[in-house]
């Protein structure tokens, strides 16, 4: 097996426990991600426990609550009076499971909340595992909805100019070499600049992911106009035409489907652009503002130059914006694999 | 023939784009209301009439159709407008802000470029051996190691170790250094930086040159220089590694485009004064000049890039110079 199968292999078996853990952030968080705790800013991840202060064993696992031992530093230390036993399945804050399944189960918990925060607290005490998880949310969010826009548009221009062929053609592919000479970032960052600064959490999702999607689309037309002139040409196309079908019933019937799988391909190789797009964005303060959670607005915390030496753990988003672009770019591999042909 | 069509075409480009990129960005700064003076109608200490005569001056008080074509009668004689921010020519701080881009730029480029193209082709001549394995996986990881995540965590890792400084250009505390420490001090400030901006240019640059390279491998005039009996030395230089040296040079120009991107972030990450810093604080500062200098600055650059691309391919490759269109 080669190491390119493994890595393939090895996206896979990530992809399932990320997308499972975005969808339901709130049954494995111990705390809520909104909820601050000024006492307890900048925690350090809790450290789970078998052996007691006594060197006891216990079989369940508990924690020590935290206690600030240098105002200044924001140094913690454990306080070891006092063990919390670590129980799976507590009850807790309520939510809705999958967004409709009321519940108040959290998968690990102490039972005396606010005690456990397995990835440490940020800058307003409140939980990173539990912002991170909700995070994903976010980004995923603008990814969904950023392919979205990105493959209507990509398909809407790509077929436009297929099908009508002469200077509607030669102008909208002048278009797309245009937008693509562009410096992408810079433009974004002057188009961002002309909205409000600060907007609801739809409206932010929505022009994040369209904004990163104005820019992004031509690769797609390209390709699915590309497809079209083919398809165009060859004798089925042809045979429909003279059985006197519409452009568009030809569209309907005869290119859409042969389509399919270059868009699909097409849109896991642009994933990423969407992702990294919040990321980037949130990080310069320009996506997803303070109070929303995203991948890239918890980076913020960063302006504090202490997380760099001192409370590392708020760096999380980190590993999972790499984790999430490692499956995103493998899975890829693989639908280029299985058609190399159809890839531009 | 070919090469002066070329550059005519991509010089009308250039123009074409430039001024369709200073129609968009300034129109759509009209739409947003208020300017660069707006924050300062609620200080109690400035004058309405001064705020007023500050606007006449700096033309702010035409409608929106008027300032742009004042402005592009400015550009022909490249005057780009004052800064409101800096208080300078808007020529002078792009023109600044882009020689510390390239201090960072070029030789992530360079590295980039070369070490993609050595590993590339290493790579895919070792495809089937445990050689390759290995590069698959170093590309694997790479390719999905973006330059924020690398910034940030490249800036982790100094802070942790204190081996590099944590940002900036130079060291605090140096009085009219010597040439020799002011370049080890500046260079020691680069490391980080063009680090995270190469390695991504790297893993990408790999991947075509590895695909470049298998695509000439399998071609039958290998097989046929083999049999002619050329020296190793010449069948590689000349039969493998100069066609499959095409995709990547094309691809090349565009890659500037990511670079400026990269540079951005890596620019506000570590604190480095270039032209990607320069637009993010002109974006906040609501300097609607300095913003389209930038925003032009970055597109001419990547035009350049792309002239220079298609120019290189030319010289390298004598099937391109054939065909009708290059560009």
């Amino acid at each position: 097996m080669s190491s390119a199968t493994i890595m393939i292999r090895l996206a896979r078996m990530l992809a399932l426990p990320l997308v499972l853990a975005a969808s339901c952030p709130d049954f494995l968080s111990p705390a809520h991600p909104d909820l601050q705790d000024l006492n307890l800013n900048f925690a350090p991840p809790s450290r789970i426990h078998f052996w007691d202060a006594q060197g006891v064993f216990h079989w369940r696992p508990f924690v020590y609550r935290m206690e600030v031992i240098d105002l200044l530093q924001g140094t913690y230390q454990e306080q070891k009076e006092h063990s919390y036993p670590l129980h799976l399945f507590v009850a807790g804050y309520p939510y809705e499971f999958l967004g409709f399944i009321p519940s108040s189960t959290h998968l690990l918990d102490s039972t005396t909340a606010g005690v456990f925060h397995p990835w440490g607290t940020d800058d307003l005490g409140r939980d990173v595992l539990a912002r991170t998880l909700a995070g994903a949310r976010s980004t995923l969010l603008v990814l969904f909805l950023g392919i979205a826009i990105y493959s209507l548009l990509g398909v809407a221009v790509g077929a436009l100019a297929g099908m009508a062929g002469g200077w509607t053609d030669t102008l909208l592919m002048r278009f797309c070499e245009f937008v693509l000479a562009l410096p992408a970032l810079y433009l974004v960052l002057a188009v961002r600049a002309q909205l409000p600064a600060r907007m609801p959490f739809w409206q932010t999702a929505v022009l994040t992911a369209a904004t990163i999607a104005s820019i992004t689309w031509p690769p797609m037309a390209r390709g699915i106009r590309g497809l079209i002139r083919q398809i165009h040409s060859a004798g089925y196309a042809e045979a429909a035409r003279a059985l006197g079908a519409s452009p568009w019933q030809i569209f309907r019937r005869h290119m859409l489907p042969a389509l399919a799988p270059f868009a699909l391909a097409q849109t896991v190789v642009a994933a990423p652009i969407f992702i990294l797009g919040e990321v980037i964005l949130s990080f310069l303060n320009v996506g997803f503002q303070e109070a929303a959670v995203s991948w890239g607005a918890m980076l913020r915390n960063l302006r504090d130059p202490r997380v760099l030496t001192d409370f590392w753990w708020n760096l999380a988003p980190l590993a999972f914006v790499f984790l999430t672009l490692f499956c995103l770019n493998n899975l890829g591999k693989q639908l280029a694999r299985r058609d190399p042909s159809q890839l531009a | 023939m070919r090469i002066l069509a070329v550059i005519l075409k991509r010089v009308l480009q250039l123009a074409a784009l430039s001024l369709l990129v200073t129609l968009a960005t300034f129109f759509l700064s009209s739409m947003i209301p208020g300017d660069f003076f707006t924050a300062q109608e609620l200080n109690p200490a400035v004058r309405r009439e001064t705020i007023d005569q500050m606007r006449h001056r700096r033309g702010l008080d035409q409608p929106m159709p008027v300032q742009y074509l004042r402005w592009l009668g400015r550009c022909t004689r490249l005057d780009f407008g004052d800064s409101d921010f800096f208080g300078r020519p808007v020529r002078g701080v792009v023109l600044d802000a882009l020689a510390q881009t390239l201090w960072m730029a070029i030789p992530a480029l360079a590295l980039g470029l070369a070490g993609g193209i050595i590993f590339g082709t290493i790579h895919a001549i070792h495809r089937n051996r445990v050689a390759g394995q290995v590069f698959d996986l170093v590309s694997a990881i790479t390719l999905s190691l973006p330059t924020l995540v690398l910034g940030l965590g490249a800036l982790l890792l100094a802070a942790q170790t204190h081996w590099f400084p944590l940002g900036g250009m130079s060291s605090a505390g140096m009085q009219s250094p010597s040439f020799p420490t002011w370049l080890l001090d500046r260079l020691r400030h680069l490391v980080l930086p063009v680090g995270c901006l190469t390695l991504p240019i790297f893993a990408y640059v790999e991947k075509i040159q590895c695909a470049a390279t298998q695509d000439c491998l399998d071609q039958p005039f290998l097989r046929a220089a083999h049999a002619r009996g050329l020296k190793p030395l010449r069948i590689f230089f000349q039969y493998l590694l100069r066609p499959s040296l095409n995709p990547v040079v094309s691809t090349s120009g565009p890659l500037l485009g990511s670079i400026l991107s990269g540079s951005l972030v890596l620019e506000v990450i570590f604190g480095w004064p270039g032209l990607g810093q320069v637009t993010y604080n002109a974006l906040f500062n609501r300097d609607t000049a300095l913003l389209v200098g930038c925003v032009v600055g970055s597109t001419i650059l990547l035009v350049a890039g792309n002239l220079a691309a298609d120019l290189l391919l030319i010289a390298l490759d004598p099937r391109v110079r054939g065909q009708g269109d290059t560009a």
